[in-house]
């Protein structure tokens, strides 16, 4: 199978390491990834007009094999469109894998994530696409901590392959951090819409007296009027279940539409 | 009512600066909006790389003016946790002078600056528009007299959990108002690619950025209506989860 693996770390991070040597023991396999840090960007694309600089990495290996590589300089939805609208529009992958990311993307969390902003980018090309999140190490992880979860990926990515989705769906997987691939306890299917973050700021004053503002992300309190039923995901996360949700990229709230067409009916 | 304003063409963009001369005989009206341009950030968050900076200005008789150094949907977070004194009533991103529609509404920072508001639980709507002469205020006069006089109607359509996303065509009735799903059927965007005289590789945007192909028209949704010169309404929803796939997942047969 032709596979694409994107990332938004770097090209040498353990997370895109250790999945492209899972996976490149099988299949075919092309990489891609973001110079510099590219944490919570959404679906953002460099407007400027300016062309997107990005390299073909002609000596990258993992495990002695040579494999295809590319860094940009952009945006997350930048690199997926044009590895998808140019460098691979004549062998389109098979299936697109965005991660190993550094950090898990539940319910809310899915609009800011640069990890599903790449996948929803890869789901407008209709190419089957999985969103792989593992929780959060500052600093990266270490190669050995993520070998379950890309054996995980790798046991199972024809079956994702040929998963007959809708079309405007992908797939968020959200696995937890095992010792040993015997660890895991089971795969479920849920949400997990009950533990969002939200955005707060630590105010500070610099030098000239000014403030400054630093964004933490903090989790939701629970009187919000948004709040979501609390699903069992994250309940099962924690029992070491690795946990899929299918999502859409269409947000159309059908309900309220067919009220709102009454109304306008009316 | 109290009303957060914000977009992302910057915060002394006509398109802002009509609509809160408008609201501000009837509310109390705040504009914290981006300094610079943000046109495509979607919903980026200045989170790891740098703090943020806001700056007051005093342009408008009654309306405070904050620039916050970062994109829509930092100005919205940050307005809401420091820089606003009470919670806003409703929050209105715009007005874009450019349509918003199908599924590049995830790009804009618009329609994202209004689901950030949703996702901190106030009332949230994005509004854009056609608008052929965007640097003109007077440009932006239909619109504007449209949504202060419908304000109240529009603002009971939100959805309880989601936010409103509304397009207006570029020549529109204002009694033309239509209901509409997302339209699908994004085209993959087209690069050329330049190798520069120091041997760095750059790719050229070919065509015009998110096209739709013809058969999106046919799907009667958003894209459909304002060709046709509706005024849409779009509710959208925060839960992303399809149901529908549910149980294609299930037989896919993916275990341990």
């Amino acid at each position: 199978m032709n596979i694409l693996i994107a990332n938004v770390r770097n090209l040498e991070s353990a997370e895109l390491k250790v999945l492209a040597g899972e996976l490149s023991k099988k299949h075919s396999v092309t990489v891609c990834s973001l110079e510099g840090s590219g944490r919570q960007k959404g679906n953002a694309f460099s407007y400027s007009g300016f062309p997107i600089k990005f390299k073909q990495i002609s000596n990258y290996t993992i495990n002695g094999t040579r494999i295809p590589a590319y860094k940009f300089q952009g945006t997350p939805a930048d690199m997926i469109s044009i590895m998808l609208g140019n460098i691979m529009r004549h062998r389109k992958p098979n299936i697109v894998i965005c991660g190993i990311s550094n950090g898990i993307s539940l319910g809310t969390d899915v609009f800011c994530s640069s990890n599903i902003g790449m996948a929803m980018q890869a789901a407008f090309s209709n190419v089957p696409c999985l969103a792989v999140g593992v929780p959060m190490q500052l600093g990266g992880h270490k190669e050995a901590d993520l070998l379950p979860a890309a054996q995980f990926i790798a046991k199972n990515i024809e079956k994702f392959a040929k998963a007959k989705l809708p079309t405007d769906t992908f797939l968020n997987i959200t696995i937890p951090l095992v010792k040993k691939y015997e660890d895991f306890q089971g795969v479920g299917i849920s949400s997990m819409d009950n533990l969002t973050k939200m955005t707060r700021y630590l105010e500070k004053v610099d030098c000239k007296g000014n403030p400054y503002y630093w964004a933490q992300l903090v989790e939701r309190e629970s009187s919000s009027k948004t709040e979501v039923a609390p699903t069992a995901g994250m309940a099962y996360f924690k029992q070491n279940y690795i946990i899929m949700a299918p999502l859409t990229y269409n947000c159309t709230d059908m309900a309220s539409l067919e009220q709102m067409r009454k109304e306008v009916a009316k | 009512m109290k009303i957060l304003l914000t977009n992302e063409a910057g915060c002394f963009h006509p398109g802002i600066v009509a609509l809160a001369k408008e609201l501000c005989k009837d509310h109390r009206v705040c504009i914290v909006a981006p300094l610079n341009r943000q046109v495509g950030s979607g919903h980026s968050l200045t989170v790891d790389q740098r703090p943020l900076h806001a700056q007051q200005w005093y342009v408008l008789d009654n309306v405070k003016i904050w620039s916050v150094d970062g994109t829509p949907c930092d100005c919205v977070a940050l307005a809401l946790d420091k820089l606003l004194l009470d919670k806003p009533d409703l929050i209105i991103a715009g007005i874009d002078p450019v349509n918003n529609r199908g599924n590049m509404v995830y790009t804009s920072g618009v329609v994202s600056a209004a689901m950030e508001g949703t996702i901190q639980g106030i009332k949230s709507m994005a509004l854009s528009a056609a608008i052929p002469n965007e640097k003109k205020e007077r440009a932006y006069r239909p619109v504007v007299k449209f949504v202060s006089r419908k304000l109240e109607y529009l603002a009971k359509q939100i959805p309880d959990y989601g936010m409103l996303n509304v397009n207006f065509p570029e020549k529109f009735k204002p009694k033309n108002i239509m209901p509409a799903a997302l339209t699908d059927g994004l085209l993959d965007n087209e690069y050329e690619i330049e190798v520069n005289p120091f041997g760095s590789t750059f790719a050229w945007l070919k065509s015009p950025l998110m096209e739709f192909g013809l058969e999106a028209y046919e799907q009667k949704g958003d894209l459909y209506w304002l060709k046709q010169g509706y005024i849409t309404l779009t509710p959208f929803k925060l839960d992303l989860l399809k149901g529908e796939a549910l149980t294609a997942l299930q037989k896919a047969g993916i275990k341990l």
